[in-house]
């Protein structure tokens, strides 16, 4: 095996180890906010069950339903329009300024090609150069489109977080009524301990 | 173990999240119609805020008790629950916390005259002994036997009802 092919496979694995451990990295995060997000029918209903009104499991159930679809509109509230604003203004300017995929392509790649180089049989990347497919006077395409490329995506995770929330609560609903409910919330004093400890 | 455990979970997690990602954009139409129902509940005046009838704050409220048109039985109107509930043979001038009053009635409910050869009726409702003072906190599951209802029934101690105490203490501990 040459030096070159051994420098090439080396850095593929650098590069195959570094995103696995950043999206380990996410995806714990992600089990943190979902299990901040169960907890959020308990620091809802505490109040309530406090309030003294709640007198059957059909009550409760009423109560972290109705509280539960509540939060997940006002958290809807900006995300949904935004997503529709955004994806306008993106299909518009890609449709006023960019006469081929291949051009949209280069735009959203902030204006930048790969070059590869042949290493072992493989083709690595190399380095970085201008597109061809943006002309001199449309670097601002290279600017705007990832722009409205990022917010798009970004809006569209918030959006499916938010879908993850109203997942988890509903799971918490149904385990806080399989405990019993008046137990979960006689018993504890606060939000964080209602739910044992526990991985998932 | 258990790290490892975690580790396995969240490199499954990883490995799925697109398709997570994939699940979430075609639930983008529930969403958008919450979104949509939301904005016309706004609309109307109706803003989602989470507020249920069980937020209410409890005030303890004290009214005349009526006497039901028929038979030794007694109407009072719990407005948290929404419903007229019959409690014992009382006069006019009784006060009850409506919050308190889910009690039983003897012979007639809901308007509607009872067989008398059942005995006195219950309606599913009694009160929980650990609750705290004024608050109506029991649910049908929990009724008591007959037994705990009998001075109720032929309302000489209405006054007590459930160990709650009549409507004086009822307005001291909502001062207090």
């Amino acid at each position: 095996m040459s030096h070159e092919q051994t420098l090439g496979i080396i850095i593929l694995a650098i590069t195959i180890v570094l995103i696995v451990c950043v999206l380990l990295l996410l995806a714990h995060l992600d089990r943190k906010l979902y299990r901040w997000q169960k907890l959020g029918v308990d620091r809802a209903m505490r109040p309530t069950y406090e309030n003294g009104l709640l007198h059957s499991e059909d009550d409760f159930k009423e109560a972290a339903s109705a509280k539960s679809s509540a939060l997940l509109f006002r958290q809807l509230l900006i995300p949904i329009p935004l997503l529709v604003l955004l994806l306008v203004i993106l299909i518009s300017v890609s449709a006023a300024t960019c006469d081929s995929i291949g051009k949209w392509w280069a735009a959203a790649c902030f204006g930048l090609e790969g070059t590869y180089a042949e290493v072992g049989g493989m083709n690595l990347l190399y380095g970085l150069e201008s597109s061809p497919l943006i002309g001199d006077g449309e670097g601002y395409l290279s600017v705007l489109i990832p722009i409205l490329n990022i917010l798009t995506v970004s809006d569209l995770i918030l959006i499916a977080l938010i879908e993850q929330g109203i997942l988890a609560r509903r799971k918490r609903i149904s385990e806080i009524l399989s405990q019993g409910w008046r137990q979960t919330f006689s018993t504890r004093t606060k939000p964080e301990d209602t739910e044992p400890q526990k991985s998932e | 173990m258990k790290t490892l455990r975690n580790l396995g979970i969240d490199l499954l997690l990883a490995v799925l999240s697109s398709l997570l990602l994939a699940a979430g954009i075609l639930c983008l139409p529930y969403l958008i119609y919450v979104w949509i129902k939301g904005i016309v509940a706004a609309s109307k005046g109706h803003f989602p805020s989470g507020e249920t009838r069980f937020d209410e704050k409890y005030t303890p409220e004290v009214r005349n008790a009526t006497l039901d048109q028929e038979g030794p039985s007694l109407q009072v109107y719990s407005p948290t629950q929404n419903t007229t509930y019959n409690v014992g043979t009382v006069d006019n001038s009784t006060n009850i916390d409506s919050h308190d009053s889910r009690v039983v009635n003897n012979y007639y409910f809901n308007g509607q005259p009872q067989p008398r050869e059942q005995g006195p009726l219950d309606t599913g409702v009694t009160f929980d002994p650990d609750a705290p003072a004024n608050v109506l906190a029991s649910s049908p599951d929990s009724l008591r036997g007959p037994e705990d209802l009998r001075g109720i029934a032929d309302g000489s101690d209405i006054p007590q009802l459930g160990g709650y105490g009549s409507a004086d203490d009822g307005d001291k501990e909502q001062g207090s």
